[in-house]
């Protein structure tokens, strides 16, 4: 069931309805509601995979209380802690990385000059949202084990916590400390938390109906047919890329945000306007912080982090940013691409540069940005983008021819939709979408901001209307749900 | 709670009236000229409409169409005269043309061709064969006056009727109260133009199918047989047509494209002695798009093409 489909649109308020209506008196009933539901929501892409989270559920539930039982033998939960990280590696593993293993295995052994024929290769479906509530899992146990929180004894909440449906297939992975503590908690209908879940809604759909996945047949046509085009157009398609990507992710996290908003539960930010950041470390900070602070957290500061030398914060870092390529996808264009950050932070990081962004955004008191940090912001847009052809390409081969291309036939020549649509549309659009980013970029909760009502309503009208403008029947699913 | 819906409620009728505005101010629907079913029990427009069809959810493709005095979306108002050389365009959508410039139809660029000779354009939405045969049949003393008729046929959905009855429940229903205060929204209009209220009926459609239906479903048959006897049923309304509404061989001509159009359909008129225009090498061998990005029908150049075709065939044979 996507966000952005008609049966979303049954469903959530039959939810909220029956959550708040029916089952208002009593957290335990409310949360089983949230298990069968998320259930149900998840099981309608693949019913076979339930078993999945369940299976990541008990595991997770029980070697959280064995850590706890055993938090004075420092030994024992250390070996119930990697039995958790071992067993949702070993899901990835299975589903997600053992093909790629196997054929990158096979195509080493080519180069050496061996021919082996594969007959290890699995003929399985990733199943949706595998990457994110296996780190979530993860997550409680490592942070019993590093004592930051104790385990629960309610099975029932526990399972809400993982199958929570908003945030099941595509995050923001949340930290028990948040999520599960609001799980364990009464919940109060709060007319301010339900509006403001509303307007999250309505900007998520906007960012994923009008920006997303209007820009993605044109995207599509250009990596599709890249050998053809010129390197204006090609420049064109990173750049409506980096649009897609970011309309199609924060869209669907503002729709993540926004329902559990309704249910009463407060997710973390996931995106805080990244388009507007002044080097490649504030990116980090604003872009999908959910997996950066996993990263962060249970890799990078165990490793030393960078209160180690120089040379090994850098090592650090650059562990960091290929697996968190690898954590996309099994394929050897996100280990490139994450590379390729890790290429772009190493400099700022070295300078001192990366944390001097962390608490303040662009303008911060001024209306306009300076000179300079249009300059920085059109950098780290550029280096971003530019990485993301091997985010978007297929394979690497494509990835490096498109970027010969660019190359090789730099020239410009207009380039024409392939459905035939102005292209000028998209042009004002991404615009318009830009500047009134830039207006509301001090508070990702609340894109609708505004004092006076008649504008807050007009606002709403022209965010309707622009759906309805750029609405096609495609129903394209979001780019994150295949991680 | 009872706030929430209070304010959800006016909240969703402020913005319907603000985008019913928006819609009308930038003119996103498209207008749609009412039918009627005349004394001669032929389905039509009725006379002296204006109006803009637009297409495509940004206005990308706008066109000005004009009703004449006879019902038919056409520059020409003249009746065929005996002294003069008239060519007749009969067929549905892609004759009607509201796609495209009325001003510039496939009869006015045929008419560009061809010195002093008039073309009159009979096109409506949604004819097949038995309409157009029938309007052939009902204004005969009109047609003995003209010089050609050409015929525009879809072989693969104008043959379903062995005759022609006057479909008065949709002239009705088009007159409903209902009807009438939805097509009064403009924005209703507009999004059912773009497919979004279609999508939305759809899906209800789906659920509620799923829910009711019982009977178990049968997949269409797409073999050769199956082919070969819906080509012949076809063939055989069309014999039932000729029978009935009559078929002057001298100077009707069928328009049609070959791409679709069965071996046996081709058999029976060069049996029968039907004279026809088969443009899919036209179409096939043009250098650019012939039909339009947006829905289909013929472009301008599609239409040029078509308009040699024809011409070319007045001409030489």
């Amino acid at each position: 069931m996507l966000f952005n489909s008609f049966d979303y649109f049954l469903f959530l308020p039959i939810v909220f309805a029956v959550y708040w209506l029916v089952l208002n008196k009593n957290i335990a009933q409310q949360n089983s509601f949230i298990i069968v539901v998320s259930y149900f929501f998840y099981g309608c892409w693949d019913i076979r995979f339930l078993s999945l989270i369940f299976l990541s559920t008990i595991v997770d539930y029980c070697v959280g209380l064995q850590i706890f039982r055993h938090r004075d033998n420092p030994i024992l939960s250390k070996r119930w802690l990697l039995a958790s990280v071992f067993f949702n590696l070993a899901l990835l593993g299975t589903y997600k990385y053992f093909n790629f293993f196997i054929d990158s295995f096979l195509d080493m052994s080519s180069f050496f000059g061996y021919q082996i024929k594969s007959a290890w290769s699995l003929s399985v479906l990733l199943p949706v949202g595998i990457s994110f509530y296996t780190f979530q899992t993860m997550s409680y146990s490592m942070d019993i084990y590093y004592k930051k929180i104790k385990p629960t004894k309610n099975f029932i909440a526990f399972m809400a916590f993982v199958s929570f449906f908003p945030q099941l297939v595509a995050g923001p992975i949340e930290r028990a400390s948040n999520l599960l503590s609001q799980i364990t908690s009464k919940r109060v209908f709060n007319y301010d938390q339900t509006a403001d879940g509303l307007k999250l809604i309505l900007w998520g759909l906007f960012k994923k109906i009008v920006i997303a996945d209007s820009l993605a047949p044109i995207v599509d046509d250009i990596f599709a047919n890249y050998h053809v085009y010129p390197a204006s157009t090609l420049v064109l398609g990173i750049v409506f890329f980096s649009f897609q990507v970011y309309g199609d992710f924060s869209g669907y996290t503002d729709i993540a945000i926004g329902s559990a908003k309704l249910l009463g539960i407060e997710l973390k930010s996931n995106f805080k306007f990244p388009n507007f950041s002044r080097n490649v470390a504030e990116y980090w900070q604003r872009w999908h912080i959910s997996l950066s602070t996993w990263f962060r957290h249970y890799l990078y500061i165990p490793m030393g982090g960078s209160k180690v030398s120089k040379l090994l914060s850098v090592r650090n870092i650059i562990i960091i940013f290929l697996v968190s390529g690898f954590w996309h996808g099994a394929n050897w264009t996100f280990i490139i691409w994450g590379g390729l950050h890790a290429l772009f932070y190493i400099p700022v990081f070295l300078m001192g540069r990366n944390r001097i962004y962390a608490d303040n955004v662009i303008a911060e008191k001024t209306i306009f940005p300076t000179f300079k940090e249009c300059l920085q912001v059109l950098l780290t847009f550029s280096l971003v983008s530019f990485s993301r052809i091997f985010f978007r390409s297929p394979n690497l081969k494509d990835a490096f021819g498109y970027i010969n291309q660019i190359v090789d036939q730099f020239s410009y020549h207009e380039y024409i939709h392939p459905d035939g649509y102005r292209m000028l549309d998209f042009y004002l659009l991404l615009a318009v979408f830009v500047i009134y980013e830039y207006v509301i970029r001090r508070n990702e909760r609340k894109p609708f901001q505004f004092k006076y009502r008649g504008v807050r309503l007009a606002t709403y009208s022209l965010v309707v209307f622009a759906m309805i403008l750029f609405y096609n029947n495609s129903g394209r699913s979001f780019i994150y749900f295949q991680f | 709670m009872g706030k929430l819906i209070y304010k959800l409620c006016v909240s969703f009728v402020v913005v319907f009236l603000i985008i019913e505005c928006l819609v009308r101010i930038f003119h996103l629907y498209s207008e749609t000229p009412k039918r009627y079913i005349d004394e001669f029990g032929v389905e039509k427009r009725v006379p002296n409409q204006r109006g803009f069809n637009v297409t495509g959810n940004r206005r990308q493709h706008v066109t000005e169409f004009r009703i004449n005095q006879n019902g038919f979306n056409t520059v020409n108002t003249v009746k065929p005269k005996m002294d003069s050389y008239e060519i007749a365009l009969v067929g549905d959508s892609f004759i009607e043309g509201f796609h495209q410039p009325y001003k510039n139809s496939l009869g006015q660029m045929i008419e560009s061709k061809l010195d002093s000779v008039k073309v009159l354009e009979y096109g409506i939405g949604g004819y097949d064969m038995a309409d157009q045969m029938h309007l052939l049949h009902a204004y005969k003393k009109e047609f003995l006056n003209v010089d050609k008729i050409f015929l525009y046929l879809k072989f693969e959905n104008d043959f379903e009727r062995s005759y022609y009855e006057p479909d008065y429940d949709r002239i009705s229903r088009a007159n409903t109260i209902l009807h009438k205060t939805l097509k009064s929204s403009k924005l209703f209009i507009y999004l059912t133009d773009i497919g979004l209220l279609g999508s939305v009926k759809n899906y209800i459609s789906d659920k509620t199918k799923g829910i009711k239906n019982f009977n178990p479903v049968y997949a269409y048959n797409s073999s050769v047989e199956k082919k070969d006897d819906l080509e012949m049923s076809r063939i055989s309304n069309f014999n039932d047509l000729i029978d009935r509404y009559g078929f002057d061989k001298t100077k009707t001509v069928l328009l049609y494209d070959g791409r679709q159009a069965g071996k046996k359909f081709i058999a029976f008129c060069n049996d029968q002695g039907i004279k026809y225009i088969d443009f899919s090498n036209t179409f096939k061998n043009a250098k650019k798009e012939t039909t339009l990005i947006y829905d289909g029908h013929w472009n301008s150049y599609g239409r040029e093409l078509l308009a040699e075709t024809i011409t070319d065939f007045i001409v030489y044979k």
